[in-house]
């Protein structure tokens, strides 16, 4: 191609929607590259005392943690994903969306919640003992330490194998399913000989998303004084205050997760799948009699009356004990908080994921490729970490533009303003969080055939018009639930918003962890019970508009 | 000439074979001319790169008298005044049949743009069907629908990419001579694709031969493949 030709191209789609998209992948990636670049840094003794005596049992404490979390939630959200979508029994509907409304529960209210309830005076020892007259051996149903760790995070990030694992069966199966019955498998044979090989990329999705969730928890494994890197980093941080430490440990985690990616790779090689099956139709689900049925509807109570109603229930019961007491004039404060952080977040987030999606739809190549992966990656790469990268940013920032804040704001020279706004806990959420809106919107352009917008364009209209005009009215659905999905994770989200909010700015989410450490538990429960509240909102408008 | 193609060059990527290799042909004003070509014989991407939707990579065209693409021009596709009827039409499906006419009149003022949507409506007999949403109409109305919307803003050249392969065959010929008298009505230069030769010869002047992007010949040549 001739060199006019090239510069002909550049000047046509440099224009503003792709410069502001570019602009947003390198804030999404320089924290990031932040921390990787901390491995060319000299390190302090802190680092070497570590890496000596520590480094060992946080690895392996995350290694445990994330084996036997992925291993349980996988099995449980496979299974009951299955059961819901080849059999039709009693509830069976009303489960298929109630075994998703745990998500809407963080899992470090549930650890708090389930550590009281199954305590010496908790409400189910206190029952055994006072109607039944009955004495737990000490150490029995205590759910605590690792044990509890892992009971907790199983019971409460299975869910995300469980959605994609459906949405699997339901519209990708049906044809392997019905050819599978005329060759005459019973039902675990489906399961096993057929269920599980062909949803292998599902199931790997989805424990991926466990194990990046759990690789990211602070509030669990600390509550439960399970050690972790991620509880390392936070150690380094505010107990040494050795941020360079810190930044090493979050380097390290990185490194961890580039495995993951690489064993992914490697498990998904060779098994690639057209999911595509064209004639996509719904799987005709085999009717359940007698006890089966029974059996399918008790296994999926269980786990919904576990995971959600009973720690639900328990809350309330705090809740009316102390609303009194807890309910104070910085209460409305904390739910501002929580709900203004959460809408600027979504809403940059669905800002910067519209654009990206527009993006790769328009310019469909290799870097357009490269533009997704970047903007997906925070989703595997924890909180502690995202929130390291982009202190350490936000400080060099401030660093390099002191000179210029006396003239523009009324401080002093030399004071930090960046590293002291909401504006860093924003941009962590925004890097931590836009997987989620951008994995949405991405899939809306996927039923917008390009055709409409080249329509749009001969008949004269502008790409702005176009986006509003056709594109937008088409994704609003898309829009609207990658926004939902991403207020969800900020409201929940714990240890990023510990780790960059401004001095003195508390959300639900901090304070209820705050009274949790403190052993204030029933104190804790009016703001855990508001923050489900609000995350089953978002919850239900996923899945009301996912219908569509 | 009217349309006038010069070198025209085009390929998909770097590691494919080009699909329009130095391609040169001229159109007249007021011409129906049909493409004629096996499925990936360059036909439709022709047409893209007439219509602004795709980018050569080497070559120029010039459209009534104005360089549109040139080594260091390119005239983007909403600057160039043609119109396009898709093969699955690309209608809205968010709006309702005048409104999808009426979107490429933002030029003009209301009234003007009520009555270019009534003449619209006229031309394609679709009066009745102005509040209907594109899945309420049958296939034959959804072309006529794409043939209104893309004449509405008085195209300098309309381009169809195979109007009838949607459409079943006995509407076929009943539906080609409606598209036929639609085109003479407003007088156009039309540029016409189709892989039926039977579809041509009903509507088109004058047929091009392509084959893998090079002209191979016209009728009025004799050459056929």
């Amino acid at each position: 191609m001739k060199t006019s030709i090239w510069l002909r191209e550049i000047r046509r789609r440099a224009n503003s929607w792709f410069i502001i998209t570019m602009l947003g992948a390198l804030v999404i990636i320089m924290p990031v590259a932040y921390v990787v670049l901390s491995f060319f840094q000299p390190t302090g003794e802190n680092w070497e005392h570590i890496k000596e005596f520590l480094l060992a049992d946080y690895v392996k404490g995350s290694v445990i943690l994330v084996g036997s979390v992925g291993f349980l939630s996988t099995t449980i959200g496979l299974v009951l994903a299955w059961i819901v979508a080849a059999y039709e029994f009693p509830l069976r509907k009303q489960f298929k969306w109630l075994l998703i409304i745990p998500l809407a529960i963080p899992p470090y209210i549930a650890a708090y919640t389930y550590s009281t309830m199954t305590s010496y005076t908790g409400v189910i020892q206190s029952l055994f003992r006072n109607y039944f007259d009955y004495q737990f051996t000490p150490g029995t149903i205590e759910i605590m330490s690792l044990r509890g760790a892992v009971f907790v995070l199983t019971l409460f990030l299975y869910p995300y194998v469980y959605m994609i694992a459906l949405n699997y069966f339901e519209k990708q199966s049906a044809s392997y399913i019905e050819s599978a019955k005329t060759l005459g498998l019973n039902g675990f044979q489906m399961f096993f000989r057929l269920g599980l090989p062909i949803a292998r990329p599902a199931i790997i999705a989805g424990s991926m998303l466990v194990i990046f969730e759990v690789l990211s928890d602070y509030g669990v494994a600390s509550f439960f004084g399970v050690r972790t890197i991620s509880t390392a980093i936070f150690q380094t941080w505010f107990g040494m205050y050795d941020i360079n430490a810190a930044m090493r440990l979050a380097a390290w985690l990185l490194v961890i997760i580039l495995g993951i990616f690489m064993l992914e790779r490697f498990l998904r090689k060779g098994r690639k799948y057209d999911t595509n099956v064209t004639q996509s139709r719904p799987l005709a689900r085999k009717k359940l009699r007698g006890w089966t049925a029974w059996l399918a509807s008790l296994s999926c109570s269980i786990v919904f009356f576990s995971a959600f109603l009973i720690p639900f229930v328990q809350l309330i019961y705090w809740s009316l004990k102390t609303y009194e007491k807890v309910w104070r004039a910085d209460f409305i404060t904390l739910i501002t908080n929580s709900l203004v952080a959460a809408l600027i977040g979504a809403l940059i987030i669905s800002f910067f994921a519209i654009l990206a999606a527009r993006t790769i739809n328009l310019y469909p190549s290799a870097s357009s490729n490269l533009l997704a992966r970047i903007m997906t990656s925070g989703y595997a790469v924890p909180g502690a970490v995202v929130a390291i990268g982009v202190l350490a940013l936000f400080i060099t920032l401030d660093e390099k533009l002191a000179f210029i804040y006396p003239k523009l704001l009324d401080v002093e020279s030399g004071s930090l303003v960046l590293s002291m706004s909401i504006a860093m806990l924003i941009t962590g959420y925004v890097i931590r969080f836009m997987a989620q809106g951008f994995n949405s919107v991405e899939s809306g352009y996927t039923k917008v055939p390009p055709s409409y917008r080249e329509a749009s364009f001969l008949l004269g209209r502008s790409m702005t018009y176009t986006f509003w005009k056709v594109e937008f009215p088409l994704l609003r659905g898309s829009i609207l639930i990658g926004f939902a999905l991403a207020f969800l994770e900020i409201m929940k989200e714990l240890p990023l918003t510990l780790l960059l909010r401004p001095f003195n700015f508390d959300t639900l989410a901090t304070r209820t962890y705050q009274y949790a450490i403190d052993e204030r538990i029933y104190e804790a429960a009016p703001s855990s019970l508001l923050l489900i509240c609000l995350s089953i909102l978002s919850v239900i408008i996923i899945l009301r508009f996912e219908e569509k | 000439m009217f349309v006038d193609i010069q070198n025209l060059s085009f390929r998909y990527s770097k590691k494919q074979q080009p699909v329009i290799d130095r391609f040169s042909f001229t159109i007249k004003k007021g011409e129906i001319v049909g493409i004629v070509g096996a499925s990936g014989s360059g036909k439709s991407t022709l047409l893209r790169l007439l219509a602004g939707l795709e980018d050569p990579t080497a070559g120029s065209i010039e459209l009534d008298g104005r360089l549109i693409v040139g080594d260091n021009t390119y005239i983007e596709a909403e600057k160039r005044g043609v119109g396009m009827v898709f093969q699955n039409y690309a209608l809205f499906p968010h709006l309702t049949v005048s409104e999808n006419i009426c979107f490429g009149l933002h030029k003009m003022k209301r009234p003007e743009k009520k009555k270019r949507l009534d003449e619209m409506l006229e031309l394609v007999q679709l009066q009745e069907f102005a509040k209907r949403y594109p899945h309420e109409l049958s296939g034959g109305q959804q072309q006529r629908v794409a043939l209104a919307r893309a004449l509405a803003p008085s195209p300098s050249i309309l381009l169809m990419d195979e109007p009838f392969s949607n459409l079943d065959t006995n509407l076929k010929s009943l539906i080609r001579m409606e598209v036929r008298d639609i085109l003479q009505k407003a007088n156009i230069t039309c540029l016409f694709v189709s892989h039926d030769q039977a579809d041509v010869d009903a509507i088109c002047d004058r047929i091009i031969y392509i084959d893998c992007a090079t002209y191979i010949g016209s009728d009025k040549e004799s050459i056929t493949v």
